[in-house]
């Protein structure tokens, strides 16, 4: 599904000091599966999500999604598959704080015919209560929240899910929950996990380890097994 | 399938601050409608003595020079009136010969006293034989409609508008204040021009005219003085549409149109300040949420898109409440105040409206300013996140 050429990703570039975010690696991602992301903090785990959705672009590199280079097609294409192949958990989760759970998660809806019915059954299997559909976040608890940003990014049946910290705010069994709906997700597309919490990453389909910007190891699960 | 951002869902989900806004909005309009219909019915009163009825009736007092006539020519004081006199006969037979000249009389004429909201006219009333006052209201079109005609010396008949603005009775004095106990009312008619007549009682110190009941081609005394060679100088007495053309622009037009325009001015800066303060501060509030959007794909143009759907949905919604009110109280105040005090009141004023829909215009036109400075604002969430 991705693939990702020479990537490197400078910051700070006025200064006399270059800051390597992503230094100039490669790096193919499958067609569906779940991919963790692994990494201490500032290792360029989110950098590289953003370059791989479109919502950064790299210094140099490329990334080809399904055979297109991500860097020479036009800001509407760009959004159409951010609108239309992927779907985003945010670290923070971006709820719209004057609109409901059900809302929040059909405010990203491309196609509104029984988008509610789908957000509905996301949203229990994701362990939102039916009585909560109506809360706003502010009336909800930070897990909670997280998981109706999950739901929101499933809603329109992307491509690929790219989750960053999906698993942050809530705890073990949560945490463990959200992972099996993600794997299940993960059955016939892409879900992109950035995580620095190496134990929710059991039984993921491949680990990618970053370190300083680098890849400092990659493990697919045929060869864990 | 493509689809745009739902502009309802923010106005569903914050009911209160859009009905604040709708409402603030509609009470806005509803006032500047409001405040101009009842000023205006001033104006329109005043438009039907000054502007409507000087098409129809004027008066002339001219002087000798104006005749050709020169005192001194004479031997003596008596054969100087006489020969006056004689010229303006023959001079109001050539006029009766003219062509949109309908009827003159030399005739006294008192005044009428007619109050608007602001200010006060007082025009003219002829006083002409009881055979000759049918004639002169079918010119105007005047339907007696209480009453009866004049037929005793001092009866008047007083026009339905006037009647009540001075809160007369059938039978009591006319004018009392000025005439003392000279002037009855026998009747009220209704006519466009608010015309009153009667007969006279005597004499009266207000002076003789020589009445001329016009129509098409004569529009002033201009037009009779050009046929009939009179030598007409800026200080002759004439009153007639040059004359109330000339008092209406300066006094009326100029009171109530500018007072009208300063409110209309002072009203819509407020409203423009308020509501582009409240925008800015409803948008800035929104920036995380516009961010999403664009995070998840949503192009800035359909952001705009959106925002500008919720101003017109809100706009659209002040404006048809501000208006059903406004219509309610237009129409509650002309028949319990504007009517009842004898003025004309116009319920529908275009002109208004418009003046109203152009000033809506320009603030939608600078809300654009902070629209498009949010938009431009609109960051990525990779963006807010570092
Ligand atoms: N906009 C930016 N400007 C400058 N430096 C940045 C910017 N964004 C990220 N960086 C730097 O790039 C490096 C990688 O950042 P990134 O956010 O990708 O890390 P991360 O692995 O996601 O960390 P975390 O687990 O804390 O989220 C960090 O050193 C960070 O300080
Ligand atoms: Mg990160």
């Amino acid at each position: 599904m991705f693939e990702v050429k020479k990537i490197s990703m400078i910051y700070d570039m006025d200064k006399d000091e270059k800051m390597y975010a992503l230094n100039g690696f490669d790096l193919s991602l499958p067609d569906k599966g779940i991919v963790g992301i692994v990494g201490p903090s500032g290792s360029g785990k989110s950098t590289l999500m953003y370059c791989l959705s479109t919502l950064k672009q790299p210094t140099e590199g490329e990334v080809i999604y399904n055979g297109k280079n991500l860097e020479s097609i036009s800001l509407k294409e760009r959004e159409r598959l951010r609108r239309e192949d992927f779907g985003f958990v945010f670290q923070k989760h971006y709820l719209v704080p004057y609109m409901s759970a059900m809302d929040n998660v059909l405010v990203a809806a491309n196609n509104q015919n029984g988008a509610s019915k789908k957000a509905a059954e996301f949203l229990k299997s994701l362990g939102i209560k039916e009585k909560e559909f109506g809360k706003k976040p502010s009336k909800l608890s930070g897990g909670q929240c997280q998981r109706v940003a999950i739901a929101r990014a499933m809603i329109n049946d992307p491509k690929v899910v790219f989750a960053d910290e999906p698993t942050a705010a809530l705890d073990h069994e949560n945490a463990f929950n959200v992972m099996k709906i993600l794997k299940s997700y993960a059955k016939d597309k892409l879900v992109i996990v950035v995580t620095h919490d190496r134990s929710i990453l059991t039984d993921v389909d491949m680990t990618v380890e970053m370190w300083d910007g680098n890849i400092s190891s990659i493990n697919r699960k045929e060869e864990i097994k | 399938m493509k689809k745009g951002i739902s502009a309802v869902k923010y106005i569903r989900n914050n009911k209160r601050t859009c009905f604040v806004l709708i409402i603030a909005f509609a009470l806005t309009i509803m006032v500047m409608y409001v405040i101009n219909f009842l000023l205006s019915a001033t104006k329109e009163s005043f438009k039907t003595i000054m502007l409507e009825m000087p098409k129809k009736v004027l008066y002339a007092n001219l002087s000798d020079a104006a005749y050709g006539i020169n005192e001194e020519d004479f031997a003596t004081h008596e054969e100087y009136v006489e020969k006056y006199q004689e010229t303006v006969e023959e001079t109001e037979n050539k006029m009766r010969a003219l062509d949109g000249v309908k009827f003159v009389k030399r005739a006294q004429k008192i005044d009428t006293k007619y109050a608007g909201i602001i200010g006060m006219v007082v025009y003219e009333t002829p006083l002409l034989e009881k055979e000759e006052i049918k004639g002169y209201i079918d010119h105007f079109n005047a339907k007696l409609i209480d009453g009866k005609m004049p037929e005793e010396p001092g009866d008047i008949l007083v026009d339905k508008n006037v009647f009540a603005n001075r809160h007369y009775e059938i039978g009591g004095y006319y004018m009392k204040d000025f005439y003392g106990e000279t002037f009855k009312v026998c009747g009220v008619i209704e006519s466009d021009y608010m015309i009153c007549v009667g007969m006279p009682n005597g004499f009266t110190n207000s002076g003789w005219y020589t009445v001329i009941c016009i129509d098409e081609p004569i529009t002033q005394f201009k037009d009779i003085a050009e046929k009939l060679d009179l030598n007409i100088s800026e200080t002759e007495d004439i009153i007639d549409a040059n004359d109330y053309r000339a008092f209406y622009d300066d006094d009326v037009v100029k009171s109530i149109d500018s007072s009208m325009d300063i409110i209309i001015l002072v009203v819509m800066i407020f409203l423009a300040v308020s509501v582009i303060v409240a925008y800015v501060s409803f948008m800035r509030n929104r920036v995380s949420e516009y961010c999403l959007y664009s995070s998840i794909g949503y192009s800035k143009k359909s952001i705009y898109a959106m925002m500008m759907r919720e101003m017109i949905i809100i706009f659209a919604a002040g404006i048809i409440i501000g208006a059903m009110i406004a219509g309610v109280i237009v129409i509650f105040l002309n028949k319990t105040a504007v009517e009842p005090m004898g003025l004309i009141g116009k319920l529908v004023d275009l002109n208004q409206i418009s003046k109203i829909m152009t000033a809506i215009i320009c603030i939608i036109g600078l809300l654009q300013i902070p629209a498009v400075m949010t938009i431009n604002s609109i960051k990525t969430i990779d963006m807010i996140e570092d």
